[in-house]
C-alpha cells in the first residue's frame, strides 16, 4: 500500500467512525413498555389464626423434668374473611427436621417462614407438646376446625381451644427467668400450610402477656389490647428480705395488680371480661383487707395522678387461672403489673418480684407517641 | 511521517481509531436508553403520548361468577376444583384514567399479550417425601412423534373480543386489526427448560390512537381466557393440594414509521 493509499484509508476509517458515531447518537424517540399481573388459583383460601403468639406456659418440676399447660385457640377466619373448607391440624414443637438452614421452616410448598430467634431454636429441641384436652383424643392427632361449605353458601366463623401439655425433657434447670420456644402448626386440610410462633416457659407463679388481638376491633378509635394473665397450680415461692428468705404458701387467690397511666384515659371491657370468664370473677365494690380472706373478682378504680388519668385494675386469681382482659387504649399509654400472696401462716401479703413478661421497673407496655 | 506511515505503525494507529469509534458509539448508546426513559416519564412533556393500560376484569367457575382477591401485584381465585372451567376476562384500553383526569392514546401501539399457565400439585412417593410437581399447561394438542398418540392434551383456549380464538405453533403472534376479530389467532412458543417443556402463549393485536378527526375513540380491548383445572391423574395426590399460576404480560411497541394521530 502506497503513503497516500494509506492516508487516504485512515481518512476514511475516522469518516466511517464518525458516521457511526452520529447514527448511534441521534435519538429515535418510540415508545416501549410493559405491563406485568399474576393470578393464583387454588381449591381453597385458607383462612386460619390463632392466639399462641407470645404467650406462657408456667412450668412446674415434676421429677427431672418439668412440665406446664398452655391453651391455643384456633380460628377459622381473619378479620371478615372466613375459610369455606374444614380445617384439620396438628400442634408439636420443632424439631431439628423442620429447619433449613438454621433459620427458617418451609412448607411442601417451599414457603418460607422465617424463624429469626436462633436462641429459641435451640431451645425447642428440648420440649415436647402434647394435647391434654376432654376434645381430642390422642396425642398429636389432627384436630378439626370448621366445615366444609357449598358453593355460593356463606361460611360460619369457627374456632377452638386445645390445653397443650408443654414438657422440658431437658436444658438442665428452668428458672422464672422466661425460656423462649418455638411451636409448629402444621394445617394438613385442605392443604399443607405450617404456621410457627414462639411461646416462653417459665417457673414464675404469674405471667402476664399483652398482645394486640389476633383480630382487634377498636372503640370510639381507641385501639384493641390484649393482655392476658395466667397464674401457676400452686403458690410456693421463698420471699427475700433483708437478705432473710421466707416460704411463702398461700392458698388464696393471687393479688394481681395492673395500674395503667394515659393522657386520655384506658378503658377497660369489664363486660366482655365477665363474658369470658363466665361471671366466675365479681366485681368488688372494694379492695379486700388481708384479714378478710381474698375472694376471687376483680376491683378497677379510675383516678388522675400528676395531671394523668389512671385506671387501677386489680385481680384476685385463683391457681391455674388464663384469664384474658381487653382493654382500649389510647396513642400514649403505659402499664406496671405487680403481684402479691396472701401467706397461710401469717396473713400477711409479701410481694412477688417474678412475674413472668414484664420488663424492667414492673412494666408490661410503654407507648409514648 | 514516512515512518509513521511504515507498515506496523499504522496498523496499530488503525486499531487505536476503530476502538475508540465503538467505545463513542457504547457511550450514546447508554445515552440514548436514557433519552428513551425520560420520554416515557414526563407527563408534561410536548411528545405525543402512549397509553396501553391493562385492567382486570372478572373471573368465572364454571360460568358463575367468582370474586377476586386482589394482592400486591397479583389477584388470587379459590374454590377451584379439578376438571373446573377457569375463566378469567380482562381489557387492554387506549385511555387510563376517569373524568377530568382521563388521557387517551396518540400513538399507534403493537401489543404483545403472553401468558404462561403453570400447575402445581404435591404428589408423596412411598417414603413419604413430598414433592412438589409443576406442569405448564398447553393450548394446543401435542402429538408424540413417536407413534402419533396425545402426547399433551389443551387446557388452555383464548377469548378475542367475543369470539373463541384459534392457538397455533409459534413464537411470534400476527398483529391483527381489532375490527376484523374472525382473524385474529394466537400462537404458542416451547421452550425446554430443565428438561421440561413450558409454554408461552401470545396474542397480538395493534391498539389505534383514541383521537381521530372525527373526535375521540375510547377503545376497550376485551380478551380472556380459559383454563380447564387438570384432573387428578394418581391417587397419590391429594384433592386440595394444587395451585394454578397465571403470568399475564402486556407489551406495548409503539409503530415508528408512523406520525401521532396516523394509524398505518
Amino acid at each position: 500500500m502506497t503513503k497516500k493509499q494509506k492516508v487516504i484509508s485512515l481518512i476514511l476509517l475516522l469518516i466511517a467512525a464518525l458516521l457511526a458515531t452520529i447514527v448511534a447518537g441521534t435519538s429515535v424517540s418510540r415508545y416501549v413498555f410493559e405491563q406485568n399481573d399474576n393470578m393464583s388459583g387454588s381449591f381453597t383460601t385458607l383462612f386460619f389464626s390463632h392466639n399462641g403468639e407470645g404467650s406462657t406456659a408456667i412450668m412446674e418440676e415434676d421429677g427431672g423434668s418439668y412440665v406446664g399447660y398452655t391453651p391455643l385457640t384456633a380460628y377459622n377466619y381473619i378479620g371478615d374473611n372466613i375459610s369455606a373448607r374444614k380445617i384439620e391440624y396438628n400442634i408439636r414443637a420443632l424439631k431439628p427436621a423442620d429447619v433449613k438452614d438454621g433459620d427458617h421452616i418451609e412448607d411442601a410448598w417451599g414457603t418460607v417462614t422465617p424463624l429469626e430467634d436462633s436462641t429459641a431454636i435451640a431451645n425447642s429441641y428440648n420440649y415436647t407438646v402434647s394435647y391434654d384436652s376432654t376434645v381430642s383424643t390422642g396425642e398429636n392427632e389432627n384436630l378439626p376446625l370448621g366445615s366444609d361449605v357449598g358453593s355460593g353458601v356463606q361460611p360460619e366463623r369457627a374456632s377452638r381451644t386445645d390445653l397443650l401439655k408443654i414438657t422440658r425433657t431437658e436444658g438442665g434447670n428452668l428458672s422464672t427467668t422466661p425460656e423462649a420456644f418455638y411451636i409448629v402448626i402444621e394445617v394438613v386440610k385442605p392443604y399443607s400450610a405450617v404456621y410457627v410462633f414462639k411461646i416462653n416457659a417459665s417457673t414464675s407463679l404469674v405471667s402476664v402477656g399483652a398482645t394486640s388481638p389476633v383480630n382487634p376491633g377498636q372503640h370510639f378509635g381507641y385501639d384493641q389490647m390484649e393482655v392476658r394473665v395466667q397464674t401457676s397450680r400452686s403458690y410456693q415461692y421463698d420471699h427475700v428480705q433483708n437478705n432473710a428468705t421466707k416460704t411463702i404458701t398461700s392458698s388464696s387467690p393471687a393479688k394481681i395488680t395492673l395500674s395503667w397511666t394515659s393522657d386520655e384515659g384506658v378503658i377497660f371491657d369489664s363486660g366482655r371480661f365477665a363474658q369470658l370468664t363466665e361471671n366466675n370473677l365479681k366485681e368488688l365494690t372494694s379492695l379486700p383487707g388481708n384479714n378478710d380472706g381474698w375472694p376471687n373478682g376483680w376491683h378497677a378504680v379510675t383516678g388522675t395522678e400528676a395531671g394523668k388519668s389512671t385506671l387501677t385494675l386489680t385481680l384476685f386469681l385463683p391457681r391455674s387461672s388464663d384469664v384474658t382482659l381487653y382493654f382500649y387504649v389510647p396513642s400514649s399509654y403505659d402499664c406496671k403489673v405487680t403481684a402479691q400472696f396472701l401467706n397461710d401462716a401469717d396473713n400477711t401479703a409479701y410481694d412477688y418480684n417474678e412475674i413472668a413478661g414484664l420488663l424492667s421497673d414492673n412494666t408490661l407496655v410503654s407507648i409514648q407517641k | 511521517m514516512a515512518a509513521f506511515l511504515k507498515g506496523k505503525k499504522f496498523i496499530l494507529c488503525a486499531i487505536a481509531v476503530i476502538m475508540a469509534a465503538i467505545a463513542a458509539i457504547v457511550a450514546v448508546s447508554f445515552t440514548y436508553a436514557a433519552y428513551r426513559r425520560d420520554v416515557l416519564s414526563q407527563d408534561g412533556a410536548t411528545v405525543a403520548g402512549a397509553i396501553a393500560e391493562y385492567e382486570r376484569g372478572e373471573a368465572f367457575r364454571n360460568n358463575v361468577k367468582i370474586d377476586i382477591v386482589e394482592e400486591n401485584g397479583s389477584f388470587s381465585v379459590s374454590e377451584l376444583s379439578p376438571g373446573d372451567l377457569f375463566t378469567y376476562n380482562f381489557s387492554v384500553n387506549n385511555f387510563k384514567g376517569e373524568g377530568e383526569e382521563v388521557r387517551y392514546n396518540e400513538v399507534l401501539l403493537k401489543i404483545t399479550c403472553s401468558f404462561t399457565f403453570t400447575y402445581s400439585y404435591l404428589k408423596e412417593d412411598e417414603n413419604g417425601n413430598v414433592t412438589v410437581i409443576q406442569q405448564s399447561l398447553s393450548a394446543i394438542q401435542i402429538l408424540s412423534q413417536e407413534d402419533g398418540t396425545v402426547e399433551v392434551a389443551p387446557n388452555v383456549s383464548f377469548i378475542f373480543g367475543d369470539s373463541n380464538i384459534v392457538t397455533e405453533e409459534g413464537d411470534v403472534p400476527g398483529y391483527y386489526n381489532p375490527e376484523n376479530p374472525s382473524e385474529v389467532k394466537a400462537v404458542q412458543q416451547t421452550d425446554t427448560i430443565g428438561g421440561i417443556d413450558q409454554y408461552t402463549q401470545k396474542i397480538g393485536f395493534f391498539l389505534y390512537p383514541a383521537q381521530t378527526d372525527s373526535g375521540v375513540n375510547a377503545l376497550s380491548q376485551q380478551l380472556g381466557f380459559n383454563v380447564l383445572v387438570p384432573s387428578q391423574s394418581a391417587a397419590s395426590e391429594e384433592y386440595g393440594e394444587f395451585r394454578l399460576n397465571v403470568s399475564i404480560k402486556v407489551y406495548a411497541e409503539q409503530v415508528t414509521n408512523t406520525n401521532p394521530g396516523e394509524t398505518s
